[in-house]
């Protein structure tokens, strides 16, 4: 019986070249080959391209010599490749592993990096303690000029908070004394705040900061015929820096409840 | 052809151990074309293969003490050859690169990168002269273009049995799938072959050879 439809023209030769057919049904196509040009040029196009695959792979086999050899030289166990007998599951638990050594490096080197930054951010500016005497002529050479005139009781106060924790009032001065402002000349600590008054005409500073900055200052510069008083209170420290033999602010600076 | 199934599968020599190195070899050697054949398979490059079935003999030589002599050695050999391939076509992923030599670049300059035989001129049909035939040169040419467009799988089985002659047992046994996926892999191979020669090399002139 012929065949007419070409799928089953392409199925019939490929079940031939394939071996699927009982010798019977081979000895009957072969009989139908001179019959039918169609199954015959199937043929020849299906034969040709299995002869092109083998045509194009036929490896060089190397000898038993050669292999022998191969297998006697390498018998070192390091390999350029992954080991191929490693079961899937080992093969994901070692990627799992590198991942997770990965990410332990990732966090360490992330860990190092902020400590750093942290480290280097706690860092202050520098800040050199000078003597008050020193400060004080400073200014006065300066033209004693405050940086911040400051005359409104509430941020007066403001200040004193923000920079040593507590909050300060200057109450009513002596007649001939006034206040003429705030500066921050550093001096105990960098944040040292001096209060700039005139006494009877005569420069008048008093630097107050925490206690905790407190440092040793003298009590008399010879050269400058200065005096500095210092009292504690209030968990702040005060010295008043002075040409005159009494100190005539600091009784006017009373800390009050922030 | 004849019935490729009827033949017994090749090395299988039960009984030889294959701890002894000149028998080892033996078997390896045997196998040695359907190794092959697993390799290009899943890579897709000839050169490589070779490598990767010299390579997968030293691992398995190292390990031949994990073989179990009631299993097929040339099964056994092809699961391990298409292990190391499969972990160098992984690494060549990762790399997108792949090593170069000059039969690479060649074949690269022949506008077929990775399947095209370097051997081709050894095996290829010559006329009475001893020149190689045109047409059929640029039919391999196309053949070798088609099958790279076929998966690692499908490939593999497709050149196990056409070209090795192995069984649909032994195909099975080599690439670890069942029996019926391997004669579906080679049937639709095939198939895809045939579409893509059509359509790439129907010319009066390819009639002729």
């Amino acid at each position: 019986m012929p065949i007419d439809d070409p799928q089953e023209i392409i199925d019939t030769i490929e079940a031939y070249l394939d071996g699927r057919m009982s010798p019977l049904e081979r000895e009957s196509l072969e009989n139908r080959l001179d019959q039918s040009p169609e199954l015959a040029e199937e043929l020849t196009r299906q034969e040709r391209l299995q002869e092109s695959l083998r045509r194009l792979h036929a490896p060089a086999i190397p000898s038993l010599d050669d292999v022998e050899s191969m297998l006697q030289e390498d018998l070192s166990p390091a390999s350029s490749f992954q080991d191929p007998l490693l079961t899937r599951d080992g093969r994901r638990l070692i990627q799992g592993l590198r991942i997770v050594a990965v990410a332990v490096a990732a966090s360490l080197v992330c860990a190092i990096v902020a400590w750093q930054w942290r480290h280097v951010d706690a860092r202050v500016p520098f800040f050199e303690t000078r003597p008050l005497v020193n400060l004080y002529d400073e200014a006065v050479t300066n033209g004693f000029r405050p940086y911040y005139d400051c005359h409104e009781p509430e941020r007066f106060a403001d200040t004193f908070i923000r920079r040593q924790g507590r909050p300060l009032r200057l109450t009513a001065m002596a007649e001939g004394s006034r206040m003429l402002g705030l500066s921050y000349p550093g001096g105990l600590s960098r944040d040292t705040t001096a209060i700039l008054c005139e006494v009877d005409d005569e420069p008048v500073m008093v630097f107050v900061d925490r206690e905790s900055a407190d440092q040793i200052q003298p009590k008399m510069d010879r050269e400058l015929e200065l005096r500095v008083f210092r009292e504690q209170r209030d968990g702040l420290v005060f010295y008043e820096v002075t040409p005159l033999d009494a100190p005539r602010v600091l009784a006017c600076l009373v800390a009050v409840q922030p | 052809m004849g019935n490729p199934d009827a033949n017994p599968p090749p090395g299988d020599s039960a009984g030889d151990d294959i701890r002894d190195r000149s028998v080892f070899a033996a078997r390896y050697r045997d196998a040695y074309h359907r190794l092959w054949l697993v390799a290009l398979g899943v890579t897709g490059d000839q050169s490589m293969a070779e490598d990767i079935v010299q390579e997968a003999a030293i691992v398995a030589w190292q390990k031949r003490n994990q073989f179990k002599p009631r299993n097929s050695f040339p099964a056994w050999m092809s699961e391990i050859v298409r292990l190391c391939a499969l972990n160098y076509t992984r690494k060549s992923i990762r790399r997108k690169t792949n090593p170069a030599d000059p039969a690479s670049i060649d074949r690269l300059d022949a506008g077929s990168p990775r399947l095209a035989s370097p051997r081709r001129g050894e095996a290829v049909a010559v006329t009475a002269e001893g020149q190689l035939h045109e047409a059929q040169t640029e039919f391999d040419d196309h053949v070798v273009r088609a099958l790279e467009s076929l998966g690692d799988v499908p490939r593999s089985c497709l050149l196990l049995r056409t070209v090795a002659e192995l069984s649909y047992v032994e195909i099975s046994a080599c690439m670890q799938i069942p029996e019926g996926t391997a004669m579906s892999h080679v049937s639709r191979s095939k198939a895809r072959l045939r579409r893509l020669l059509h359509e790439d090399f129907a010319t009066p002139a390819d009639q002729d050879l």
